[in-house]
């Protein structure tokens, strides 16, 4: 999260390139509609997201026990657990795990704990070369770009750039053998693989990792090093709780019943086996987040990064991922990324919303996203960031309509300067597309 | 998925999912890790009294000595990651067959 964002200017950019927009409404169309039938095809949706948002908000409440419950279990596996503050703490101990290990080469699988503490670049500053493996990312590493959307990272990119990023013709097979040649002698080389994780279970000390290509079953099966990084909230206590949080991803994220690797990783390799890690290392992460627990935005925790709110948010829809920041998108993205990194520092975000709630609507666990962005605005007001200008309009409106002379004054100067609102300012840029509305007589002026 | 085949099967699964339609390898028993990633058509055989009910019913059996790594599988490898076009394969199987044993 090093880029500080101005949405405004960013969303700008974003929507000249008419390219990015038809491929942002067909993909987010389309796993916004595959999540409404997985949902309407489930038995009771209701029930399932009641039930997960239950077992977020209970786990978040207790989340210093069954973190500790998770450190015992794991570490009675033979696991290793490194505790962390900050970005740049957690990067460090993962360079630092890489270096005894004395590796070169990391294979990566899809995390985006990994990109919010910047691992790539401090991996790559430390003299190792990392290669994401999930398709989709990439595409997109060796476009130097960062991943648009927190379940489809490709999502701008069409098959005539997929096949220029790997030098073959733009025919989808051909793409795929290419990816997959490539990556092939990526996982037999690597010497540690890092992933995130979706859950990670307490009781028994498992890492729980799910994507659709098989590449985190390859990331952590071969290399002989396994580095997870750990967003400390991702903590389930229970093997049964999960079973209903993993429905619940894999219908939000994609539209499926189950997402097509669902892969428990407890320990390392054991004494009786023959392949697998010898070591595993589990980073978990702070990096801001138990600041927010006891505040308003606690239910921030209870997110399981589906997407869902990206897909049908009309801001995200139009601008695309990179409008917001290096990291988290959308609505989530909006809520989440001020409350890591600082309002004063992304003070524009809170205002990437037209607070319609479509994303509130879809999210699984019932997290209240649109009224945590309208908590944040009050903030800004509150702690007077942002802009000066707006300040002032909102002081001197207050005062004005606070006594009748002021109140008649105002609104009759409105009227009456109506016709030259269109020529300037605000009234100039929403004219351009709309016509103003007529401001009708006031009641007392009607005859 | 073909049902009651006999002869012998590429790879042998450990439990399936009705819920889910799925298959589960356990590594840590007979087999190499990912090795259900290592064909294009991946042959499974699945003997009937593997197959449990739910995610939970898996869990439940698990649950008190969880193996190092449990692979749950359902269906090809794919993306969706260029133009939201599904591909399958990418780094796993395009085709998975199963072959389902019964125990009589």
């Amino acid at each position: 999260m090093s880029t500080r964002t101005d949405f405004r200017q960013a969303a700008r950019a974003a929507l000249q390139d008419d390219h990015a927009q038809a491929a942002l409404a067909t993909g987010t169309s389309r796993l916004r509609d595959g999540r409404l039938r997985a949902w309407g095809e489930a038995d009771d949706i209701a029930g399932l997201r009641e039930r997960g948002r239950l077992i977020r908000t209970s786990t978040i409440a207790d989340l210093d026990r069954h973190l500790e419950t998770f450190e015992r279990s794991l570490s009675a596996r033979g696991g290793v657990v490194h505790r962390t503050r900050t970005a740049e703490e957690a990067a460090a101990t993962v360079v630092s795990i890489c270096r005894q290990a004395n590796a070169q080469l990391v294979a990566k699988s899809k995390s985006m704990a990994t990109e919010e503490i910047e691992l790539n670049r401090a991996l790559e500053v430390a003299g190792l070369k990392v290669v994401e493996t999930d398709l989709g990312e990439y595409l997109m590493q060796i476009r130097g770009e960062h991943p648009e959307h927190i379940v489809a990272p490709a999502i701008k990119l069409t098959r005539t750039d997929a096949a220029e990023a790997l030098g073959v013709e733009p025919e989808m097979d051909l793409v795929m053998r290419a990816a997959r040649e490539q990556l092939r002698t990526v996982f037999q080389t690597a010497d540690v693989g890092v992933t995130g994780a979706n859950f990670a279970v307490a009781e028994t000390g498992s890492i729980c990792l799910v994507t659709n290509e098989g590449n985190a079953d390859l990331v952590t099966a071969l290399p002989r090093v396994h580095v997870v990084v750990l967003g400390m909230e991702r903590l389930v206590p229970t093997l049964a709780e999960l079973a209903p949080l993993l429905r619940l991803l894999a219908s939000s994220a994609t539209g499926e019943r189950l997402t097509t690797y669902t892969t428990l990783i407890t320990g390392p390799r054991r004494q009786d086996e023959t392949d697998g890690p010898e070591e595993l290392h589990v980073v978990v992460i702070d990096n801001g987040r138990s600041a927010l627990r006891g505040t308003p935005y606690e239910e921030m925790l209870s997110c399981i990064r589906c997407g869902a709110c990206l897909n049908v948010c009309p801001v995200y829809r139009k601008t695309g991922g990179t409008a917001y920041s290096d990291v988290y998108s959308g609505p989530m993205g909006a809520v989440l990324v001020p409350l890591l990194s600082g309002l004063e520092r992304e003070a524009t975000l809170p205002h990437a919303s037209s607070l319609c709630g479509a994303c509130t609507e879809a999210c699984p666990v019932g997290i209240p996203l649109h009224e945590l962005l309208l908590e944040l605005r009050r903030d800004l007001v509150d702690r007077r960031i942002g802009s000066r200008l707006e300040r002032l309009a909102f002081t001197a409106w207050s005062w004005a309509w606070s006594s009748i002379f002021g109140y008649r004054v105002t609104t009759t100067l409105a009227r009456l300067a109506r016709p030259l609102a269109a020529l300037a300012g605000p009234g100039r840029t929403w004219s351009r597309g709309r016509a103003l509305p007529r401001l009708s007589r006031r009641f007392r002026d009607r005859p | 998925m073909h049902e009651n085949g006999d002869g012998d099967a590429g790879i042998e699964a450990d439990y399936g999912i009705a819920e889910t339609g799925s298959l589960v390898f356990i590594p840590a028993r007979d087999r190499a890790r990912a090795s259900w990633l290592d064909l294009e058509v991946l042959d499974v055989g699945l003997p009937e009294e593997g197959i449990v009910r739910d995610l939970e019913s898996l869990f439940a059996l698990l649950r008190s000595d969880m193996p190092s790594a449990v692979a749950i599988v359902t269906g090809p490898s794919r993306t969706a990651d260029i133009e939201q076009t599904l591909v399958v394969g990418v780094h796993g199987p395009r085709e998975v067959r199963v072959r389902l044993r019964s125990t009589s």
